[in-house]
This record gives C-alpha cells, structure tokens and sequence, in this order.
C-alpha cells in the first residue's frame, strides 16, 4: 500500500537523522525511554490538582485531570485490542535501521506510550490550554524520539495521536453528560480536603 | 527485577512527595507543607525532584537490561501516589500541629481549609461536626 511505503519512506528519513552526533542520540534516546515522560506529564496533572488557588479554576481543571486519567487507563486497554487486530512489525525487523533503544517485542501499531501520553494531554488540553500545549509537546517530542531512535515508524506515533484524541474526546462528553454525579464526586473528596 | 521495582517506586514517591510541596506552597496551602518559607520549600522540593528526574531520564542508560514491563510500572506508580500522599499528610501533620493547634476559624471545605490546618486536624474537625450533626 502506498501510504505504508511513504510510512517506510518517512521512518528512514528520520531515522537516518541518528548517528551524526553522539550528543544529540544520547538526548533524544533519553527522551524515547518509557519512565520519563508520562511520569512527568502525571506530576503536572498532580500539581495543577494541587497547586490551582482559586476554587472555581480548580474544580474545572480537575474534572480535566479526571478525564485524562481515565483516557490515559483506556488507551492501554485500546492499545492492546488494536495489537490484537493488527500485529505490525518493529521497523527494525524489516528495515535497515539504526537502533538505539533496547528492542521491544510488543506490535509496533499503535505505539503504546505515544498513546497513553496524547491520550493524557488531549484531556488536559481540552480543560486547560496551557498545561495541555506543554503536555501536548511533550508527546509530541516522545513520538519523534521513538521514530528517530528506531522502534516506531511514523504512522504508529500519529496512530497514537488519533486513539488519545479520540478517547480524551470520548470521557470529556461522558463526563460533560454526568457532570452532577462528577460535581458530587469533587464535592466529596472537597469535603475531606483531597480536592 | 525487585531492586529496580523497589528503585522505580521510591523515585515516584520522593517525586509525588516534591511535586505536592511545590504545589501546595504556591496556592498557600500552609498545613500540608512541610517548611513555612515558600523559597526554602520550593528549594528543598527542587532538589528532591531534579534528581530523581535525572534518574528517570537516563533510566535505560544506566539500567540498559533493566526494563519493568508496563502493568508493573502501573501498579508501582499507583502505589508510589498514594504513599507520598499518606507521607506527605503524616508528616507536614506532625511538623505544623502547634502551629496550627489554636485555631479558631470556621471549617471550610476542600483545599481551602488547608491554608490555616494540618490535614489531621481539619478531618478531625470534620468527624466532629459529623458527630454532632448525628
């Protein structure tokens, strides 16, 4: 099919960025790794809980966080019924590749951390612009990571991008529809000083 | 694999644990923090996290065999929130209980209540309330 082709052609491309600068592998092979970046994006949401002085503001942004924690447990779950339909290869099972990350034995499509991380910060975005830009680059700099370093092509990233999309959409209209039952929730845990 | 598991949870709890320090100084939240100087909180949660993000950033560098598959890393973090939650509760409780012990001003609800009481102390007064209400 012509789009996996041009999908190939694309991962080669930025792939065959690697290697030039030991330097630059080194950061963009930190950045691609699974620990950093949704545990940075989870302290963001833990601070905007926190750290929202006014009431209002607060309860507002953490109906966001609520819905994308849910989004963010969904898109493993997504994740995985999509590896079951389709089991696309490593690139570097096809491909002439440089690898530098460790090689993952799961299905490359979609890619699991780009989705749970877009899934997070489109939630985040739809409730707050800042936080959810911020959280937005952040994915958006993990995707290109796992290209560059070889475990993904393209077309897994932007994948992931469209799943997050569609399940932060998904709960925000669930939780829009609920929102009485989502006030009391908040209203509880405001009641034992949580929220 | 336990080692790292036990290193993976301790960083997400120091981590949790600074991200709510820092947080809780900026909107004022005086019971549960744990030094009363905004800057000298901000400075101690900061030198907490910074490593433990560096750590986490280079994690497959120093550890390139050392890799916990993801529901673990799940379960791991779960459990890493909520001890730095109870943590942090326990701890800024015991540190600001005299400061705040005297007061005498109407319980609020949520966050707010925070600013001028321990954690302890505002659900103490809580189930108090309750108590007398039933």
């Amino acid at each position: 099919m012509a789009w996996l082709e041009l999908d190939k052609s694309l991962f080669l491309w930025i792939n065959g960025l690697s290697g030039h600068s030991q330097i630059i592998d080194n950061v963009i092979s930190a950045i691609a790794n699974d620990y950093f970046s949704i545990v940075f994006g989870c302290m963001i949401m833990m601070a905007l809980w926190t750290g929202t002085p006014d009431p209002d503001k607060r309860r507002h942004i953490q109906k966001g966080i609520m819905v994308a924690s849910a989004s963010l447990g969904t898109c493993q779950g997504m994740v995985e019924i999509i590896n079951n339909l389709w089991q696309r290869a490593r690139p570097f099972h096809d491909l002439d590749v440089n690898l530098l990350f460790y090689p993952p034995t799961d299905p490359s499509f979609p890619s699991n951390s780009a989705t749970v991380l877009f899934g997070m910060a489109w939630g985040i975005f739809i409730y707050n612009r800042k936080a959810g830009s911020v959280l937005l680059v952040l994915a958006g700099l993990m995707g290109f990571s796992r290209v560059y370093v070889g475990v993904h092509y393209p077309l897994d990233i932007i994948g992931g991008m469209a799943v997050g999309l569609l399940v932060a959409l998904f709960f925000t209209i669930v939780f829009r529809l609920l929102d009485p039952l989502i006030n009391r929730v908040i209203d509880t845990m405001r009641f034992f000083f949580l929220a | 694999m336990q080692t790292l598991a036990v290193e993976y949870y301790c960083l997400i709890v120091l981590l949790s644990m600074s991200t709510i320090q820092i947080a809780a100084s900026y909107s004022g939240l005086h019971g549960i923090t744990l030094f009363q100087k905004r800057l000298f909180n901000y400075f101690f949660s900061c030198v907490i996290a910074v490593p433990c993000l560096a750590i986490l950033l280079t994690w497959n560098w120093h550890k390139p065999t050392g890799v916990i598959e993801g529901a673990e890393q799940f379960y791991l973090f779960m459990a890493g929130i909520v001890s730095a939650i109870g943590l942090t509760m326990v701890i800024s409780s015991l540190i600001n209980h005299k400061r705040f012990k005297n007061n005498q001003e109407e319980l609020v609800s949520g966050f707010e209540a925070l600013r001028t009481r321990t954690f302890f102390q505002a659900l103490n007064g809580r189930l108090r309330s309750l108590k007398w209400r039933g």
